[in-house]
Formats: structure tokens, sequence, C-alpha cells
């Protein structure tokens, strides 16, 4: 079948072309929840794409659609890569794409016709969960028997970073979604929003981190034509994020009755969560020390670095308003929208697309189709986050100011409306870079011209 | 009471698993090595792979991501200051 065609790299070049196109679908759709903001009523009533149903699609469609393909299209060039051994099967690799595809245009039919497991970032219902877990699962085992055939023994850290990526991803998936119940996809009471945080925190932490970082300790050694500072050290981040990650979720619930202990859990983790962040950064700082310019002269590999620093941004201000003294501030307003947004599109997102065009001419053998387009993609989608951070933690901190003034929801709505509309200026900026990637990427991938080999 | 049995089940898979591949690499080596393992990104596997990019001066790009972070930092300031305010 034309679908399942084996192919060198077919599987990573799948997964790239989804990722892209899933991109200016999720953005529009990000788009479209952020002009009902400012005008509710601009739509009309149409039932399928109302906020409380385009949000849920723009998230997920994001987080799995464009980030998550372009994470695991790049971990299906790097294991096989690292480890001196071609994919164990391009077919597999394959159907894992289409698995992964549909799991996505169904969670957003099922989510625009309404059916929802009410969740943050786990609304998709019960057989979506089963098409997702199904595709990780192969993908798991693809890279597994690649590994196992593997010509070079030793593990570099981002392999050990994508297998943990899998693993932990299977886990919060399962129970995050409470799979184990498939007519609500969750549990009952308090014990529900602790799950729910736990996988809603994880998603991010668990899913998107481990494979960016790989992705950034595969890259960065390269372009800065160094060796990776510490191995020992990369080593010591991988284990500790698996060690303190995994419970930290408590801390998006705070003001709610949960119990103390799992709050100070929760708290505590969060900022030792500092320790393998910094593992990461200073590992790769020290990697690129002096070597800076040589970075951003790569197209992939400047995505990369500017990925690192809101890394580094998202990361200091976790723990910091996990502090529930901050959190009076931050917490139930823009500022966690902010917040989101760095984690997701700022350091994953931008390192996925690093991944993308630094990886691309390696899998066709030919330059990019147009490197001033990547280069004005990487300037949208970096002005753009720039202004979400911006504009949203300035919103975000007018609510939380308001409230603890004794101002009501209804009387600050007004205070933040230009926020809003400012917000609707700067996402022009990534829906704009969205469709200069998808057109670069397919032209990469598809539309070549003879003679053109890579450098 | 009742979730009780599932946190517990996930923590001891959880544990497992990882203990699993942390036995795994002690007994097969991959803690040894440390050094050589730093350069494993720079051993070409696949053709075409050396990066062949040319260092920019150091005046663009760069100081826009000191931007950012001074942007980032400002932001965290004014929510310790607040919160400050209203202890």
């Amino acid at each position: 079948m034309e679908l399942l065609r084996e192919e060198p790299h077919g599987t990573t070049k799948a997964f790239y072309l989804s990722s892209a196109v899933w991109m200016v679908f999720g953005t529009l759709a990000g788009f479209t929840g952020a002009v009902q903001l400012i005008a509710p009523e601009l739509l009309g009533n149409i039932p399928w794409i109302v906020f409380g149903r385009i949000r849920p699609i723009h998230t997920n469609a994001v987080i799995f659609g464009f980030v998550g393909s372009a994470l695991i299209g790049s971990a299906h060039y790097l294991v096989p890569t690292l480890v001196r051994t071609p994919l164990y099967s391009e077919r597999l690799g394959k159907i894992t794409v289409w698995l992964w595809n549909l799991a996505v245009v169904l969670g957003t039919l099922t989510l625009s016709l309404g059916f929802s497991q009410n969740r943050e970032y786990a609304e998709w219902i019960w057989p979506v969960d089963v098409i997702v877990m199904a595709s990780l699962g192969l993908g798991f085992y693809n890279l597994l028997q690649t590994v196992k055939r593997r010509e070079e023994e030793i593990l570099y850290v981002s392999v050990w970073y994508i297998f943990g990526a899998f693993v932990f991803t299977a886990f919060i998936y399962f129970f995050g979604n409470a799979m184990w119940n498939p007519f609500t996809g969750s549990i009952t009471g308090i014990p529900d929003g602790i799950l729910a945080w736990f996988y809603g925190h994880g998603v991010v932490g668990l899913f998107l981190t481990p494979f960016a970082v790989a992705i950034a300790y595969y890259i960065i050694p390269i372009t800065c034509r160094a060796p990776l500072y510490s191995h020992s050290l990369s080593l010591l981040g991988f284990w500790s994020l698996l060690m303190i990650y995994t419970h930290i979720g408590t801390h998006h619930i705070l003001q709610a009755p949960t119990p103390t202990w799992l709050k100070v859990i929760a708290i505590t983790g969060s900022i030792a969560m500092l320790v393998p962040v910094a593992a990461v950064l200073i590992n790769l700082w020290l990697t690129m020390r002096g070597r800076i310019p040589y970075i951003l002269g790569d197209t992939g590999g400047k995505f990369v670095l500017a990925g690192t620093v809101w890394y580094l941004l998202t990361c200091i201000q976790g723990p910091l308003q996990a502090l529930p003294v901050v959190q009076r501030i931050t917490h139930f307003n823009n500022w966690v929208v902010a917040h989101a947004h760095m984690g997701v599109l700022g350091f994953s997102g931008i390192i996925a697309l690093g991944g993308i065009y630094f990886i691309l001419p390696r899998i066709t053998g030919r330059p990019l189709h147009s490197k001033f387009l990547a280069d004005m993609q990487y300037w949208l989608v970096l002005l753009g986050m720039s202004g979400f951070f911006t504009v949203l933690t300035a919103a975000g901190l007018i609510q939380g100011h308001g409230w603890l003034n004794g101002e009501t929801v209804y009387r600050m709505l007004p205070e933040i409306h230009p926020y809003m509309v400012l917000r609707l200026s700067v996402g022009i900026l990534i829906v704009s870079g969205a469709f200069i990637g998808l057109y670069n990427i397919y032209m990469s991938l598809y539309g070549f011209k003879t003679g053109r080999k890579a450098s | 009471m009742a979730y009780y049995g599932g946190w517990i089940l996930l923590v001891v898979l959880s544990i497992w698993a990882a203990l699993i591949a942390f036995v795994w690499a002690v007994r097969s080596g991959q803690f040894s090595q440390q050094g050589r393992a730093r350069f494993l990104p720079l051993i070409d596997a696949m053709p075409g792979q050396a990066s062949s990019q040319e260092p920019l001066p150091p005046s663009r790009g760069g100081y826009v991501l000191v931007f950012i972070l001074g942007l980032g930092a400002a932001g965290m300031l004014c929510a310790v200051i607040l919160s400050l305010y209203h202890l």
C-alpha cells in the first residue's frame, strides 16, 4: 500500500509533514479561540467551534499533532543514528504515523461534536486514547528492536530520554485518562483532580520535555562542533527528571482541598525540579561556551538555542509559581496561559521545529527548500512567543492583583480586553509562521529541484 | 479510599520500570566510557551529516535571546513584588 510504502527515513518524513499540517490547524484553532475571547458573538453560535470546544481542539492539536509529531519523528531519526543501526521497520513506523494522525483527527472531530472527557489535555475520549496508546506502543517497540540490533554499545543520553519519554508517556496517558473507566475517562471527586493534574503536568514534563531535551542534546554538540560537556551530568539530569517530575502536578490545585502532605510534596518537588533542569542547561551551555555564533549560523541550531532559553524561563517560573504566596497572584488567570505557551510552544515547540530543520536536509540529502523562509518562521515564532508571554503575563498579573483587591471577575473583564486584542494580533505572527513552515517543509520533502545536494 | 489501589499500582509499576532500566544500564556498562559517550553525536553515521554552517557575528540573534531572558525575569519580578504586596 502506498500509505505504508517503505523508504529511507519515511517515518520521520511523514511525522514531519504531519507536524507542519497540525501546526497550521492547531494555531488556526487557537486563533479562532482568541477571536472569541474578544468578540464572543462574532462567529455566531456554531456549535462545533464554540470556545468550550475549540480550546481543547487547539491544545490537543498543538501538543499531540504539531509538537508531538515533530518530536516523535525526530526520535525515529535520532535513535537509529545514535546506535548506528537502521530503523527496525519503516513499515511499522508508517503505521505508527498513521495511527498517531488518526488519533489527532478523531480526537479533533469528536471534540468538535461535543464528546469530551472534560479534563485538561485529556479531553479525547476512550477510543482515541486507545489509538494513542497503540501508536506509542508501536513506536516504542520499533525503536526497542532497533536498539537491540545496535552497533554502538553505549546509549547516548538522547536515547535514554527518548525511551523515558515513550515509557512514561504511556504510564501517564493510561492513568491520567483513567482508561479503565472507558465511559467517563475519569474517577470521582478530589482524587480525579489530583489524577488529572498528575497527567496534565506530566504531559509537558514527561512527554514533550524528554523528547525535546533529547533533540537538544543531539543537535547542540554537532552545531557547535564540540563534544557534550559531560555525559555523566546528562545522565544525572535524566534520572533526576524521572525521580522528581512524576509527582509535582498537585501544585496546580493548591487552592483545592487536596491533602496537605501531597501539596508539600508537590511544592518541594517543583523546587527540586531545578536540579534536572540545571543539569541539562548547564551541560548544554558549557558545551556551547564560546561557540554560540556557530549555533546561530545553523537554522536548526538557532531554533534549539532559542528553545533552551524558553526552557530556562519556563523552569524558573514553574518552581516560583508553585510557591503558595506567589500562586495567589498567578493562578486561575492568564499568567498560567502564558506559562503553558512557554512550555509547549516556546520550549518544546521551537525545539521541535529546530529538529525538523536540522534533520530534514540529512534525510532528504538536499538542503532546505528555503533557508530564508525557515529564518522567517524562526523570527515570526520567536516574536510571537515573546508577545504572547508579555501580553498574557501582564493580563494575568492584572487579574490576580484585581481579584486580591476584591474586584469581581465581571469587573476585571474590560480591564484585560485590550490584552486579548494584543494577544490576537500576536497570534497572527504564529499562524503566519505555521503556514510558512508548512510550505517550506513540504517543498523540502517533495518539491526538490534536481542537482541540489546537501553540503 | 478506593482509589488507593490504583495509585499504588501506578507507583509500583513506575518504580519497577525505572529500576529494571537502571539495573540493565549498570549491568550492560552504560555508565562506563562516559568520556567516549560525549562524542557520540559527532561520529557521522549517515552521509552528509557534517555541519557546514558558518558562524555569525555575535551581534545578531544572541542579543534577542538575552532580551527575552530579561523580559522573563521582569515578568517574574513583577509577580514576586505583587505577591509581597498582598502578603
